[in-house]
């Protein structure tokens, strides 16, 4: 028997080649093995890190993309999935010249730490050329979670988003990298309705992307007119660094993408936890995620240290609303508008230079807002924008305005609330408890949130009384937008209310929805509103009225709070209806809060006067 | 302040061929923000509750600059990218003398004294911002001629 090194030095050049490589092959595959026994005997692929590398909570993972597992069953099956990727990295090869489709290059943060884990020793020699260029540009110093708040009009961005922001070297945040995890649809060609279907039942994939931090800045600051809060994470370079190993890997895979649970502010927690593996994120969200609460829990474990604000547009116009008198406005639309005398402004002798400059920087911004949504086109904006900022240059640097910070979101309630209630009715006494998922009304405490906007889903209030027990409102959804005029914005405001409630003539739960639009003025102390009511209700046939409210919500401090409302209906069936309601509220810490309450609703027979005492609990 | 900025030509520009440009059909001039959807207000309130990205965003390590006019200096290209994309909040900083963006310029440009570089280009607003159709390229050119 000749031995096999004599043919590998000795025999035909074909045969020498092919038993060379099965024995490079089998020795390699020999010590994959001897790392799989190890990983068996450390019981690897149980451990908590795998798990979150493979997005898998508990037997399943996330990740729908079949592309993202290297074993068949990978996706529920993490041992497997682990064996599969030992194997593959000591079998690893690239193709056509380039590494980049390699295993390694692939997964970075599944072979970082399975070579610390297992010790793995010569492995291929790879270049990750691609993967070394993101690392060496992205160049991961620090990171932060970025949450753009609600903005004016649109309650149910109080929803909200987050993302993650990788710094680097540079001082200026401008330069860093935003990671972002969104649905993927065209929202300019699909019908709002079908849209928000889809983003509920998973009919859109999501997606992860990259891109620099000065893009979403002019998207929410500029674009969307959002504040936006930084949080900054605790972590060090090396963990941002497996963190962004983590994200190479997951980049071109897709996910179902579902608006409650597997949301963009989820998919951000498993990046923490990449980084950061000792702290559970994920673990307190059980049926929804909103993205807000995803930041209360990580100030929870402790993962958050400074915050930041970064203000929208729409806050710094309303900041120089207080250094411009009602005429200096004037000079602003003026300036931004139609009847430009931009010299007889910088010549005129009636206003201060420092006056001057305000307005001169407040037009540019207003220009810009006016640009942004739809009413002047690119070259009229263009050109006026050009001449405000030639005249303003000419002026010096002058003082800067102070922008006032709000209440940062996370001093807000959290969204699940429980609600028990006592008191009387009509001299009989009455107790009432409800729950309600999401998310805030305008009667709950305003600190932390935009004040006038209300989103909630499925409110639901049970009342108990003389042993019988009726649902007293069953909401579906019920939004309210009080946006408050200013001097330089003139929204409307609006209502929409779909659900059940006892508010009708009559003493039953009735179906009603109904949309309301009117004005809100603010100040310091409060604001007051006034709206008209288009609305119907199902008691025997459809009825349908036309309604007029007016209300006021007043602040004492964060801590205390009055809402006042009176309604006036009339119906198609000729009657008439008055209701009434008055509030005083007071916040006892940030998730507690007290109230006492009075409403009146008339009725068909004996009108209805409630007095109650409230206590709500936020978790 | 020339010699400051001829000096940053030298900085290494990394390739990035591997990466899409995520800001190219935004333009190179002023005026080239994503404008608003003027869907109304339920619509918006609805779109709301699913994130959604709208097409510019895919994962991309540059802003891209690849529509845009070329400096006639060898720039970094980062300062290319960071000015492409931010031309109308940059304009506004140079002409106000102070903020953010200016210090990031001042940045990718290795200039020492952030201050005196916005008062530089504050100055010299009218050289650097020649007309209302300057694109990236004219702007840094023209900085870098102060």
């Amino acid at each position: 028997m000749v031995p096999l090194s004599n043919y590998i030095l000795q025999g035909p050049l074909i045969t020498r080649f092919f038993l060379f490589t099965f024995l490079l092959l089998t020795s390699l595959h020999g010590q994959a093995l001897d790392y799989i026994r190890l990983a068996e005997e450390k019981n690897l692929s149980e451990s908590r890190y795998w798990h979150i590398l493979l997005h898998m909570p508990s037997d399943t993972s996330e990740i729908d993309d079949k592309a993202f597992f290297l074993s068949p069953d990978g996706n529920v099956n993490a041992k497997a999935e682990l064996e599969a990727t030992v194997k593959a990295l000591y079998d690893d090869k690239g193709e056509k010249g380039s590494d980049n489709n390699s295993t390694a290059c692939r997964f970075p943060a599944r072979k970082w730490w399975l070579v610390r884990e297992l010790n793995l020793q010569g492995l291929p020699e790879l270049e990750c050329k691609e993967f070394d260029v993101l690392m060496k540009k992205v160049d991961p110093q620090a990171a932060s979670l970025v949450f753009p708040s609600a903005y004016i009009n649109s309650p149910a961005s109080m929803f909200g988003h987050t993302f993650i922001r990788i710094d680097s070297s540079y001082n200026s945040k401008m330069l860093s990298f935003a990671v972002n995890y969104a649905a993927n649809a065209d929202s300019s060609t699909e019908n709002g309705m079908v849209f928000a279907i889809k983003g509920l039942v998973g009919g859109y994939y999501g997606n992860y992307s990259l891109l620099p931090y000065y893009e979403k800045i002019k998207e929410y600051r500029d674009t969307e007119e959002r504040d936006i809060w930084e949080y900054d994470l605790d972590l060090t370079p090396a963990q941002i660094e497996q963190m962004l190993r983590h994200i190479w890997e997951i980049h071109d895979t897709y996910s179902w993408y579902y608006f409650f649970t597997e949301n963009c502010s989820y998919n951000m927690l498993w990046l923490i936890e990449a980084a950061k593996p000792s702290v559970h994120l994920r673990e307190p969200f059980n049926y929804q995620v909103i993205p807000p609460e995803t930041i209360h829990v990580a100030i929870e474990e402790g993962v958050i240290t400074k915050r930041h604000f970064r203000p929208a547009r729409r806050s710094k116009l309303l900041a120089y609303e207080h250094y411009l008198s009602d005429e200096d406005i004037d000079d602003v639309f003026a300036l931004s508008g139609a009847e430009y005398r931009l010299k007889d402004f910088l010549s005129s002798k009636d206003k201060d230079i420092q006056t001057k400059r305000y307005i001169l920087e407040a037009s540019s911004e207003f220009i810009e807002y006016d640009f942004l949504a739809g009413d002047i086109n690119a070259s009229v904006y263009k050109s006026r924008l050009y001449n405000i900022l030639l005249a303003r240059s000419g002026l010096g640097q002058g003082e800067h305005i102070d922008i006032p910070k709000p209440v940062d979101p996370m001093q807000g309630h959290r969204a699940l609330r429980l609600r028990a209630e006592a008191g009387i009715r009509d001299d009989k006494g009455i107790a009432f408890f409800g729950v309600r998922p999401a998310n805030h009304d305008i009667t709950d405490s305003d600190v932390g949130f935009l004040r006038g906007t209300q989103i909630e889903f499925f409110n639901l209030l049970l009342s108990y009384e003389k042993d019988k027990i009726n649902i007293e409102k069953a909401g579906l959804i019920n939004i309210v937008s009080l946006a408050p005029r200013t001097k330089f914005f003139k929204p409307i405001s609006w209502r929409l209310n779909t659900g059940w409630d006892r508010n009708y003539l009559s003493e039953s739960t009735k179906f009603t929805a109904n949309a309301s639009g009117g004005l809100t003025w603010a100040g310091k102390w409060g604001y007051v509103y006034v709206l008209g009511d288009a609305l119907l209700y199902t008691d025997r046939d459809v009825t349908t009225g036309i309604g007029g409210i007016a209300g006021a919500v007043l602040y004492a401090g964060n801590e205390f709070k009055t809402n006042l409302e009176v309604t006036q209906r009339i119906f198609d069936t000729g009657s008439d209806q008055r209701l009434f309601s008055f509030s005083q509220h007071y916040r006892s810490s940030k998730n507690i809060s007290f109230s006492l309450s009075y409403d009146y609703v008339q009725k068909y027979e004996e009108d209805w006067d409630t007095m109650k005492f409230t206590f709500d609990y936020f978790f | 302040m020339k010699k400051l900025i001829v000096s940053i030509a030298a900085v290494a520009a990394l390739s990035s061929a591997a990466f899409a440009g995520v800001n190219s059909q935004t333009g190179c001039g002023l005026g080239s923000m994503i404008i608003k959807d003027d869907s109304s207000a339920i619509m918006l309130a609805l779109q709301a509750t699913t994130n959604v990205t709208s097409g510019n965003q895919t994962f991309g390590i540059t802003s891209g600059t690849s529509g845009c006019k070329k400096t006639k200096i060898v720039m970094n290209e980062r300062a290319e990218e960071f000015v492409a994309s931010n031309m109308d909040q940059l304009a506004k900083e140079i002409a106000m003398g102070h903020g953010e963006s200016v210090d990031t310029l001042a940045e990718l440009l290795v200039v020492e004294d952030k201050e005196a570089f916005a008062s530089a280009l504050q100055s010299n607003y009218n050289s650097i911002y020649t007309s209302q159709n300057v694109e990236m390229a004219d702007v840094l050119d023209n900085i870098s001629a102060i």
